[in-house]
């Protein structure tokens, strides 16, 4: 699936232009970071990449169709193909790993097999291979609350897989880990793009990370893209232009 | 300067409370000499309760077992029902707005009435019995718990919620699977405490004929049968006292994380008990008796609800509602207050942590003893001393609330940090000083708001005493609905649900 922003713009209540007139394409299976100091936009980008927010002006793209003009059926089905990996996990904390990794399943059950949480034998055993791929078979019946940071990311992933993405949003996805924690969910993001062609869009504040892992960087800075190009072409002219006056 | 201003505010605030108090207790005929002279009659009493009648024993079983019954499937239901409805009362889920507020209306005038009055109205539809009863404990559990429930979701972590929303998951399996698990240990430990708060409350039902021990407690004190008195509370107090225990013994399993564990064989067993004691309940619930309601009486009933009487309604007079109320708040305050002070010291002896575990023990006991009576048996027993009027609701009052403001000063004890306390200790300072300088500081919030939480307890709790004779709004409000004057009694109603909103917008500013 091909995203293609189109003079995205943002304009919260408050006045805060957020985001203004960006525009670029993500063709499928590509690793892009998006970076920028605190308040650049990335976040609202984010939500409004996974339905949390509508942009306020330009248009959104989805294999060429807009976001906004889609019937509820056409919309579910980009919303299915997106999935959202966040920097503080958003995993129910008491329940267990196995039962954090189905609630993927919700939004495709009748209302009362969801609500009693009626998986059925299939959707176990794929969530269960799943969390068996980031390496967290034996942590399944644990609940998230005892895992380390690193799990818990993992088991946010092995989530976000159950729906068989396209694309893969991770918002800072090794912001809150130590740099080696962070460096191996990294290394699993990467892995899912290489084997499985899943297009990877994450924001990031870790430069090194960045320039390591994507195919392609784009730089905010108050809500517009100043930098759009290979990890190699980034220079320290162009980090001053992102990240200073 | 600033802090000058700040002790200035503190102290004037002090000396208006406690001019309220001694107004509020010259209103309601607040007399400790009168209450001292007649005191033997209470020690003749107590002495006459104490050398309980041992063989009438098994003539209260099965009253009591109405009474358990009543209250295991008034919580689970009412818990169940509380459960299903929670999530449209919280503001962070984002359910539609109109859905929020008619729940919010809906709680706030069922959590006026206390369940006798709402028994007391469901024997006018289902017939004097248990069902009745049942019923009046569901709807107080929902009431209750559909509150403290979307309070829980509210103050809970909603990432993970809106995650699934964001996914294009539909708003309440969202809430079960993303909110639930978070809040199930609070709302379990919450059913679990109204499941004990139940017990007492069924045990007075009776008295409106909604079955159960109330019954036979109600005719063993009009009869002055104080033997068999006895016997019904020492059973009632050994009730409580297993339930207490159980509780206790749950409420650490949750606690400790050991909800999981629910999964393994162990906990299974442990369920399946408990669907079997439900199940049982259900099963051997009387069915409703409908022979005498008739629609034309549920049409006169309603009519006159929704047309409050007025003039009664607006009236200054002595018998008019705003003199009732005004007196139901008096006796609420100095009931309150008199139970707080006594319950203040109370929960230093009744806890380990300050004395030693034998004297904490016995102290334990004494408590439960307390609170193992219901209220109204109180003020049966007090209106032998001082006779009928609100000085009896004063009194009745503050021993309910002596009893489980201790409970809850005791658990704020217990969780504050010792640090301080023991530091002070091993400086050499005397235990007393120590406690003012290290405990009290520390736990003054939160025994002020259980005083405030008491209060707001006691002024639904006082609305019902006019049943024994012991003053406030209860005994009109009995009486209208005894005698169908439903306008009347939809005036009072509606002054008690006005009255309850006020007292809880006053106790969330503080």
């Amino acid at each position: 699936m091909e995203i293609a922003l189109q003079n995205v713009g943002k304009q919260f209540k408050n006045g805060t232009r957020a985001l203004d007139h960006v525009t670029f394409t993500v063709p499928q299976g590509e690793f892009v970071s998006v970076i920028g100091p605190s308040g650049a936009g990335k976040t609202t980008l984010f939500r409004i990449l996974n339905g949390m927010e509508t942009p306020g002006d330009g248009a959104v793209l989805f294999d060429g169709s807009d976001i906004a003009s889609m019937s509820g059926t056409a919309k579910k089905n980009v919303k299915r193909s997106i999935g959202t990996i966040y920097q503080d996990f958003c995993l129910v904390e008491n329940s267990t790993c196995l039962a954090n990794v189905l609630t993927a399943c919700l939004p495709d059950m009748g209302f009362f097999p969801a609500v009693f949480g009626i998986y059925g034998k299939e959707r176990r055993a794929k969530a269960l291979g799943f969390l068996d791929r980031v390496g967290l078979l034996e942590k399944a019946e644990e609940p998230v609350k005892k895992l380390s940071g690193g799990q818990k990311q993992r088991a946010a992933i092995a989530r976000a897989l159950m729906r068989h993405p396209k694309v893969l949003l991770a918002d800072e996805p090794a912001a809150s880990l130590d740099p080696v924690t962070g460096r191996q969910i990294l290394t699993l993001l990467k892995e899912i793009q290489e084997k499985d062609g899943v297009t990877i869009l994450m924001n990031s504040h870790n430069l090194e990370f960045s320039q390591e892992f994507s195919d392609r960087i784009i730089g905010l800075k108050d809500g517009t893209v100043v930098f759009d190009g290979k990890p190699d072409e980034m220079n320290d002219e162009i980090l001053r232009k992102i990240y200073h006056e | 300067m600033h802090s000058n201003r700040k002790n200035f505010i503190k102290i004037t605030g002090w000396i208006l409370f406690l001019l309220c108090l001694f107004a509020a207790a010259s209103f309601t005929g607040c007399d400790p000499a009168l209450f001292i002279s007649r005191s033997s009659h209470l020690s003749d009493l107590a002495s006459d309760m104490i050398r309980s009648d041992l063989s009438y024993f098994p003539k209260i079983l099965l009253p009591l077992f109405y009474t358990i019954q009543m209250s295991v499937t008034g919580t689970v239901i009412g818990s169940a029902l509380a459960l299903v409805v929670s999530p449209f009362g919280a503001v962070s889920l984002r359910f539609p707005s109109w859905a929020r507020r008619i729940l919010r209306l809906m709680i706030q005038v069922l959590r006026s009435f206390p369940a006798l009055i709402l028994a007391l109205a469901a024997t006018f539809l289902f017939g004097l019995g248990t069902f009745a009863g049942t019923f009046a404990i569901t709807l107080y559990t929902f009431a209750i718990m559909t509150k403290l429930t979307y309070e829980d979701a509210e103050h809970t972590n909603t990432a993970p919620y809106q995650a699934l929303i964001s996914m294009g998951c539909a708003r309440f399996p969202a809430f079960i699977h993303a909110i639930l698990p978070e809040i199930l240990p609070a709302f379990l430990t919450n059913a679990l405490y109204l499941f004990e708060t139940n017990v007492r409350h069924s045990s007075i039902l009776g008295y409106v004929g909604a079955g159960g021990i109330g019954l036979i407690l109600n005719e063993k004190i009009s009869w002055r049968e104080f033997h068999k008195v006895g016997t019904i509370l020492l059973l009632l107090f050994l009730t409580v006292c297993v339930i207490e225990s159980a509780n206790r013994y749950f409420t650490a399993a949750i606690h400790s994380g050991r909800i999981a564990e629910l999964y393994s064989v162990h906990g299974r067993l442990i369920l399946l008990g408990f669907a079997a004691l439900f199940l049982f309940c259900l099963a051997t619930q009387t069915p409703p008796d409908f022979s005498r309601t008739s629609s034309a009486a549920l049409k006169s009933m309603a009519a006159g609800l929704t047309h409050p009487d007025w003039a009664f309604f607006f009236s200054t007079k002595k018998d008019g509602l705003g003199y009732l109320l005004l007196e139901t708040i008096c006796i609420a305050i100095v009931g309150t207050s008199i139970g707080a002070v006594l319950a203040a010291p109370l929960a230093f002896l009744n806890t380990r942590r300050f004395v030693p575990a034998p004297i904490a023990f016995l102290f334990n006991l004494l408590i439960m003893a307390i609170r193992s009576i219901p209220f109204l048996i109180y003020g049966l027993i007090f209106i032998r001393v001082s006779g009928p009027g609100a000085f009896t609701g004063v009194l009745t009052l503050a021993v309910c609330s002596i009893g489980l403001l201790t409970k809850r000063f005791t658990e704020c004890l217990e969780a504050i940090d010792p640090g301080p306390y023991r530091a002070l200790l091993a400086m050499g300072v005397h235990p007393v000083p120590a406690v003012c300088h290290s405990v009290l500081p520390q736990i003054a919030p939160a025994f002020f708001s259980a005083v405030l939480y008491r209060f707001d307890v006691n002024i639904r709790e006082a609305s019902v005493l006019g049943l024994v004779g012991a003053g406030g709004i209860g005994a009109p409000l009995i009486f209208a609905m005894n005698q169908y004057d439903w306008n009347k009694a939809g005036a009072i109603l509606l002054g008690l649900i006005i009255l309850v909103w006020g007292v809880d917008i006053l106790s969330s500013r503080k």
